[in-house]
């Protein structure tokens, strides 16, 4: 019987302090990106509108980032 | 004229590019882009989203570290660096690209009998 060699990381940040933290790290890359974009002339609409294109989908992204934090194989204390 | 198309990343290879830029010190998501368009001279240009799961997967291994700090623009930025083990994770990923590169070598520059 093999045991595990490592005990898993428990999280013990709640859920909605996980979730701001990805919203707030996801929302600072395309507002960079937008700076940038504005640095080189374009509009801050154009700038918005090449900035959201380049990141992709922010939902996926977003719920990918939450099912890696704390999704099936996460941790039970999450509250 | 047709739309140039973006050259994607190799699969697997985003882990290898991330490790490899946190190795010269810590840098928010953005940085990392950003050096990996500049240090390519623009060739690699990920989806930029694609990147924060690769990074948070990364985290959960190990082999980086994260800490909430103030970007150069004043704004709370995520910052991540190599951990040790990252560290031993980016030499095997480096030997696993190098092997791969001199195997792709291999068959481009095969001599077929004419």
């Amino acid at each position: 019987m093999n045991f595990p060699l490592t005990i898993p990381k428990f999280n013990t940040r709640s859920i909605a302090a996980i979730n701001n933290d990805i919203d707030d790290e996801l929302e600072f890359h395309i507002q960079c990106r937008i700076d940038d974009l504005v640095a080189d002339g374009l509009t801050l609409e154009e700038a918005t509108e090449q900035a959201n294109a380049a990141f992709g989908s922010t939902d996926v992204i977003r719920k990918q980032c939450q099912q890696i934090n704390y999704g099936a194989k996460g941790s039970w204390l999450a509250l | 004229m047709a739309k140039q198309k973006k050259p994607a990343i190799l699969q697997g290879s985003l882990d290898l590019l991330v490790l490899q830029s946190l190795k010269k010190g810590e840098m928010h998501g953005y940085s990392i882009t950003r050096h990996l368009k500049s240090v390519s001279d623009d060739f690699l240009q990920i989806e930029e989203g694609s990147l924060y799961p690769a990074l948070h997967r990364m985290e959960r291994k190990g082999w980086i570290a994260s800490s909430w700090g103030t970007s150069e623009s004043n704004r709370r930025a995520k910052f991540y660096q190599l951990t040790s083990d990252g560290k031993k994770q980016l030499k095997v990923e480096t030997k696993a690209w190098e092997k791969m590169s001199r195997a792709i070598d291999q068959v481009v520059n095969f001599q077929f009998d004419s």
